[in-house]
Parts: C-alpha cells; structure tokens; sequence
C-alpha cells in the first residue's frame, strides 16, 4: 500500500519548515521510529522519524525546499505494519497558493507570503506579485507564535489557578542529598520540581491528554512538555518522553540531555508533537508567576514562578521561609476549578513531603 | 579562597561553559539573569565546576537567596574546602 509521507507539524506556530537533509533513498526500507531527514523550522533543526515501517519509493521533496504541513514529502510503500496515531496541533488552517517561481523569489528576499496579495486565479501569488514592493516582516518567530497562541486562546476557554506552596523542607532535602552526591550527579532544582507534577498526573489524567474533535483523550504515558527559551532566541517545548517511568536520576539526566539538544537543534520529532502536558518555568528568568497560555491540543500548562524568600505566619510566630507561586491553566471543556485544585494540592503535597520524590 | 581567587576561578569557569560571555564586563552587583541569557543548565554546570574545581558546594537553598554574583563569591570565599579542588584548567 502507497503511503504519502507529510511534513509534519513540529509545534502550534509551525505552518512549513525547510527540508535541510535527507537521511533516507528511494529503495531503502525504513523502519518505524527511524530519522528520515533533517527539518529546519523558524526556530531549530530537527530530526524526523518515520511514523511507518516500508519501502521508499520515491522522494519529492528536494534537499532545501520550504514545505508547508501536511504536504506529501515522500512516498513509502507500507505493508502490514501498525499506524502510530499523533497527535495533531492546531496549524493556521489558511494555505496560501503560490506559484514555485514567486515562492521561491519570495524566500530569496525573505519575504512573507502572507503580506504579498496574489492576482492570480483564486487569488494566487505570481511572480509579478512577488517583484512589487511590498511590507515584509520576512520569517518573524514572534509572529508565528502570536499566531499559535491567539488561537488557542480563542478555542480553548481557559481558567486559572494559583498555589503558594512552602519549600523550606524541600530545600532542606535537596540541600542534604546534593551535598552527598558527587558533583556531576546533583539534581536539578527544577527536575525535583517537575517529579512532584509528574507524581500529581498520575493522580489526575484529566489534565495529561489531548482535546481533538470535541472529544478528550487522556494520555496513559506523560510526556511532559518543558518550555526551553532558545540562546539564537524564540521558545521550543519539547517533552520529557514517557516522564511516568524515570525516577528523579534518569530525569535529571534526560532533562540535562534535552535542554543541551533543545539549544543545539538536535531534537526528534516526536518530542515536539507528543507532549501530554506543559512546564513553563518563569522563575528562572526572575518573574514570580505566569498564568501560561495551553499548547493545543494539550489541555493544562502549569507555571513555575520564582522561589523566593517571604514572611511565613505559624501560629503567633512570623519567620522567613521559602516559597514557590505555581499556577494551572487548564482547559474547562475538561476539568473544572475543583479538579484543578486538587490537582494543584496533589503537587503541593508531593513538595512538603519530598521522600516521596524518591520512590 | 579569597574573593579574588573566586572571582578568578569563576572567570575561568564562565569561559569554559559559556565562552561568549564576557566575565570581566558583567556587573558584579547586579542580576545575572539581567545581563546574560543562561539556560538553567548552564548554570548548573557552573555550579558543578566551582564544587569541582573550587571544591566549594553551593547549597540551592543559599543560591535562591544571592540576588548577584557579589554575593556567590562572597559566600565560597567564606567556605571550607571540602575536598581537593581539580585544576580549573582541566
């Protein structure tokens, strides 16, 4: 059986990206998980695995040419194997058509489609369009991201919450064990806080899945998004694969090996557009809060502010202590303020007893 | 240590982990984060380096409390040596 292999989405603000390389020939039999190529996006290079096992008979893509998602790249001949179902982010739905002359004009000049007005039939974009002087942002990742997120705000009707949760013995703990552990083994800060959320999922499968087609689809494996802001600029949010399995040493290695491939552009595919859940972690960039946008189709983000010393009232007694504002913004087509706030104590109680970050 | 053999050490370490930054032109006295991007790894590796090679363990319980680099090397200056540091140069 022909199957039409696409480019796929590799995030909500992605409506095409650049085939840099191809790592596979017509000829080849590709198995399933297998990198394919190298894909260049407006904000990184990644590696895309196949999603099916076959042949390739032939490749239509050239090494270099801008593909917008969801059209053909390749063509396998599939047989027997099993069709991994992905997840589909929400992509700007408009598909501009262009002619493969003023399109390619149009990136030499580094112009945006989107503000050339076509005067062909149905509106398409001639070369003659392209050679007008027109107002050009060119490839703006602030707009594309505007773009994701304006729609997801529009479909998705949020709601927010917000927890302060003490960290004194938590900080304590993860004083005590780093002190012990050689240098290259010390835990991260924000992985300890990322295994109490992980913990607290496993509890509420309503705020780990996927909204599509008026239905939700809670996810059994936690794939958890991390919002990682790039050094060349812009944010990628790849995810922690199967986050529910690790125990805090593997995610503190797998979330050292992220962020480094994360900054070099070495991610994989699925680690785009897989994640279940979303981490933003603001507290290092110094604010106390954010009240986080979702990444569609995932249903919940949670916020991490920075942690901070505040005065803390036990009994008559007022001392200074540690704290960390974290905040839910969730999808309430799914879950609800009471959900949300259990959810919310299920991570605060995994941070005040942290032995049980361990287990 | 003195400060200024910290404030060495930690050049030393800021180039090895993060050669584009300038160490000697950053403001001691002011935010880090206001003046350099640092992922929260490369931090991380900072931290490891001074434990490594200054042989001085900062506590993430102190680290939440430094509002500037003034403070970081004030507080290893201050401690013992918990073991032998390696050559920065390694």
């Amino acid at each position: 059986m022909n199957y039409n292999v696409p480019m796929p989405s590799l995030g909500a603000d992605m409506d095409q990206g650049k085939l840099m390389q191809w790592l596979i020939k017509p000829g080849d039999l590709v198995k399933k998980n297998q990198t394919i190529a190298q894909v260049e996006t407006t904000k990184s290079v990644v590696e895309i695995e196949s999603f099916r096992q076959g042949k390739v008979l032939e490749l239509f893509a050239h090494e270099g040419d801008q593909i917008l998602v969801g059209k053909p790249i390749a063509l396998f001949d599939v047989v027997g194997d099993e069709v991994t179902p992905i997840p589909q982010p929400i992509i700007p739905s408009e598909r501009i058509k262009v002619s493969p002359a003023a399109r390619k004009l149009a990136e030499e000049q580094g112009l945006d489609l989107k503000n050339i007005k076509g005067s062909g039939a149905e509106g398409e974009i001639e070369l003659k369009d392209v050679q007008k002087p027109v107002i050009s942002t060119g490839v703006n990742i602030r707009e594309a991201i505007g773009r994701a997120m304006s729609r997801s705000k529009k479909e998705i009707p949020h709601y927010y919450l917000k927890s302060q949760v003490r960290l004194d013995s938590l900080m304590q703990w993860l004083d005590e064990k780093n002190k012990n552990l050689e240098p290259e083994q010390r835990w991260m800060m924000p992985v300890v806080l990322l295994r109490a959320i992980i913990l607290a999922l496993k509890e509420h499968p309503e705020m780990n899945g996927y909204y599509q087609n008026g239905i939700f689809q809670p996810s059994t494996a936690i794939h958890l998004g991390t919002a990682v802001a790039l050094k060349s600029g812009g944010v990628l949010v790849p995810a922690l694969m199967d986050a529910e399995q690790k125990n805090l040493i593997t995610l503190n290695q797998d979330f050292q090996d992220i962020i480094n491939r994360t900054q070099k552009g070495e991610l994989k595919n699925r680690e785009l557009t897989e994640g279940t859940m979303t981490v933003t972690n603001v507290g290092e960039l110094g604010s106390h809060e954010v009240f986080g946008i979702i990444f569609p189709p995932q249903v919940a983000l949670v916020g991490l502010g920075r942690i901070h010393e505040t005065a803390i009232f036990e009994g008559s007694v007022v001392r200074r202590g540690f704290v960390i504002d974290i905040t839910l913004s969730a999808d309430h087509r799914v879950s609800d303020g009471l959900s949300g706030s259990r959810f919310l104590t299920a991570i605060e109680k995994n941070l005040l007893n942290p032995q049980q970050l361990e287990k | 240590m003195n400060s200024i053999e910290v404030k060495m050490g930690l050049a030393k370490i800021f180039h090895r982990i993060a050669p584009e930054i300038d160490f000697n032109a950053l403001d001691l006295t002011r935010p880090l984060r206001d003046q350099i991007e640092m992922d929260s790894l490369d931090f991380y590796r900072v931290l490891v380096q001074v434990d490594r090679q200054l042989g001085v363990f900062v506590p993430d319980s102190k680290l939440a409390q430094f509002q500037n680099l003034d403070e970081l090397i004030k507080f290893i200056s201050e401690q013992p040596i918990r073991h032998q540091p390696q050559s920065p140069d390694l």
